[in-house]
């Protein structure tokens, strides 16, 4: 078997484990069924083990940090996503969270492995051939991009509480929800540190950009520089009073998704002409 | 015991199901006073082979494994219990329950499908309590163990496998549900009270007995502010004239006072909530007419519920068990058929 085909296996693995963690918790939210959490985190650990393996792997044969294509940026985030949920669990304790970020793992695991084509074939060079910044910067930017899809699973969990207390709703997944308090205490310390994050992730990949700006293309930069924009703005607008709490949850969400979407602009290969370009994928 | 005679399974009891509350007081008895004596007597006099009691305050029944029409007269069983019963009352409004028919009742009995408020939970303790007591009594026997230990598992089995205990049935758990899913726990929030009627009375209590510490009365009256805060648990008394100064930091409002107009508009509490950023507030409107104006509701962080809101989610609940009722009550007849050979021949080896 070839390693590539083995990854893919593995891959398969995680998403095939990753599907009944996301599925495991919702029956228990219409009708008590006794199904024990237990069952939830092995589903989730051991996906995360396979998707681990297969990252690995990935890595090993791109010698490098696997973050070159689309997919394997989705599956990197969606790897950080599981991890910190199965760290943070005891020092998060937000119930259902766990069930939310398996819900989002497991959609970014199943798309990207659907899409053929988000994964095409990438030459790259040896890791020697690399800045250590611009690795850091990677790793910068993968750590922001995770602390801000929780972010979007605590606002869309706000976002239903919210609109179950307005709406006079007592469902049993109102009762689970965490309350609105500590929800927006959440959303908002998790975009400060998120933002953070990606403040210094795009001031080092500026520096980078400033010492060989051959590598890293305008459309790349721009793309780069909205999303930190989006997401400063938002911390602005509610760390000033500007913008209601459900309107902060709403754009969590929205910039999240938005965010996602930048992977692909901002994991575009340069042109033939361009040198090999080592921006956030070549960060290994 | 005749051996020539059968035996059999049978239930003597009365509950709130028949008997008038005015009445329900007089057919109450504490476990203490079915102690050993009790049984011994009750077993001696009527050749009991195994005998259990329950008794709650909705509850009074008596099982017993003996001679068959052992259980049948009342009046026989009236005789060996405490003098603070009223025999009368219990004779006429006791049912009176044999066979298979025992372990059907006995099962919903403890899912809580029979308690006045369905779907409960403290009725579940109750039926273990009074089986330790029965173990500790030595006053079950072979089929009593097996019957009470099945009987455990099956009242476990629809709680945790229907939805007959979800939600809350009452406005004062309806409001304490409301508020843990606004500001959190409990015990961290704090709670103000505006007036001093018996419904908001009645909703601070249910909040307290829930966990909440941090509770605060204020009304026009000081006297009867006082009155209502010396029986909530460490409730403190605020002036009627610093209620908005309060709002600054009070996570739940409580709006029960009889004024005529509103005690709070939109307009006051707007900039309230600007300098209160990441706390919510929960209120109720408990008052008629109106102590809240309701575009509150309309507030970032704010939310509005009044009498009919909470009433309204209260029968929703309520209607939601009802449904969940019939689906564990096949369970538990499924469960109680399956159980009963098994309990007929415990029977046939003590008439053999």
């Amino acid at each position: 078997m070839c390693p590539l085909s083995q990854e893919y296996n593995l891959f398969w693995l995680a998403a095939g484990l990753y599907l009944p963690a996301a599925l495991v918790t919702w029956p228990r939210l219409k009708r008590p069924s006794g199904l024990c959490s237990g069952l939830f985190w092995c589903f989730l650990a051991g996906g995360l083990v396979f998707q681990s393996l297969a990252l690995y792997m990935r890595g090993d044969s791109r010698g490098a940090l696997p973050l070159h294509t689309p997919f394997e940026v989705l599956q990197v985030l969606s790897w950080s996503l599981v991890l910190l949920t199965l760290l943070m669990r005891h020092l998060f304790k937000l119930r259902l969270l766990g069930s939310f970020s398996a819900g989002l793992a497991t959609l970014l695991v199943w798309l990207s492995l659907f899409m053929p084509s988000w994964d095409p074939a990438v030459e790259v060079e040896g890791t020697a051939a690399v800045s250590p910044w611009v690795s850091f910067h990677a790793a910068l930017a993968v750590a922001a991009y995770t602390l801000f899809a929780v972010l979007a699973m605590t606002a869309l969990m706000y976002l239903l509480q919210d609109y179950g207390l307005r709406k006079r709703q007592a469902g049993a997944i109102y009762a689970l929800l965490p309350s609105i308090r500590k929800l927006e205490g959440f959303n908002i310390g998790l975009l400060f540190t998120g933002l953070c994050l990606l403040t210094l992730a795009v001031a080092i990949g500026g520096l980078n950009w400033l010492s060989q700006p051959a590598q890293v293309t305008p459309w790349k930069l721009g793309v780069a520089m909205l999303v930190w924009c989006g997401y400063a703005s938002l911390w602005w607008q509610g760390r000033f009073g500007k913008i209601r709490a459900s309107g902060f949850a709403l754009w969590s969400v929205v910039l999240f998704v938005a965010a996602v979407a930048s992977l692909w602009p901002l994991t575009g290969r340069p042109g033939p002409e361009s040198p090999v370009e080592p921006s956030m994928e070549q960060a290994e | 015991m005749n051996t020539a005679e059968g035996v059999e399974l049978v239930l003597l009891g009365c509950s709130h199901h028949r008997v008038p509350m005015a009445l329900r007081e007089g057919v109450t008895l504490t476990p203490e006073q079915l102690g050993a004596e009790f049984h011994q007597r009750w077993r001696q006099r009527m050749g009991l082979v195994e005998s259990f009691a329950l008794a709650t305050c909705n509850r009074l029944e008596f099982y017993a494994v003996g001679p068959t029409g052992a259980l049948g007269d009342p009046d026989a069983l009236c005789q060996l219990l405490p003098d603070t019963l009223d025999a009368a009352t219990f004779k006429a409004h006791c049912y009176h329950k044999q066979g298979a028919e025992v372990v059907r009742h006995l099962f919903g009995v403890a899912a809580g499908l029979d308690s006045q408020m369905l779907g409960e939970t403290e009725i579940l303790g109750q039926v273990k309590a009074a089986y330790e007591q029965a173990c500790r009594l030595d006053s079950a026997g072979a089929l009593l163990h097996k019957l009470l230990q099945k009987t455990l598992q099956a009242a476990k089995w629809a709680r945790s496998r229907t939805g007959i205990g979800q939600g809350q049935v009452s406005i004062g758990n309806v409001a304490a549900e409301l508020a843990e899913r606004v500001c959190g726990e409990l015990p961290q929030i704090s709670i103000l009270l505006l007036g001093t009627g018996e419904v908001g009375k009645r909703t601070t209590e249910a909040l307290a007995s829930r966990g909440a510490r941090r509770l605060t009365v204020c009304g026009r009256n000081p006297l009867k502010a006082r009155a209502v805060a010396e029986t909530l648990p460490g409730a403190a008394v605020l002036a009627f004239a610093q209620r908005r100064q309060a709002l600054a930091y009070v996570d739940v409002l409580i709006g029960a006072t009889s004024a005529p107009e509103l005690i709070l508009s939109a307009a006051e509490l707007a900039p309230l909530m600007q300098t209160r950023r990441t706390r919510p507030l929960f209120a109720i409107d408990l008052a008629m007419p109106r102590d809240i104006d309701p575009a509150v509701a309309d507030l970032d962080q704010v939310y509005l519920y009044n009498l009919d809101d909470l009433a309204a989610i209260a029968n929703e609940n309520l209607a939601t068990r009802k449904r969940e009722a019939l689906r564990a009550e096949e369970g538990l007849h499924e469960r109680a058929a399956r159980l009963w050979p098994e309990l007929s021949r415990f029977l046939a080896r003590y008439q053999s």
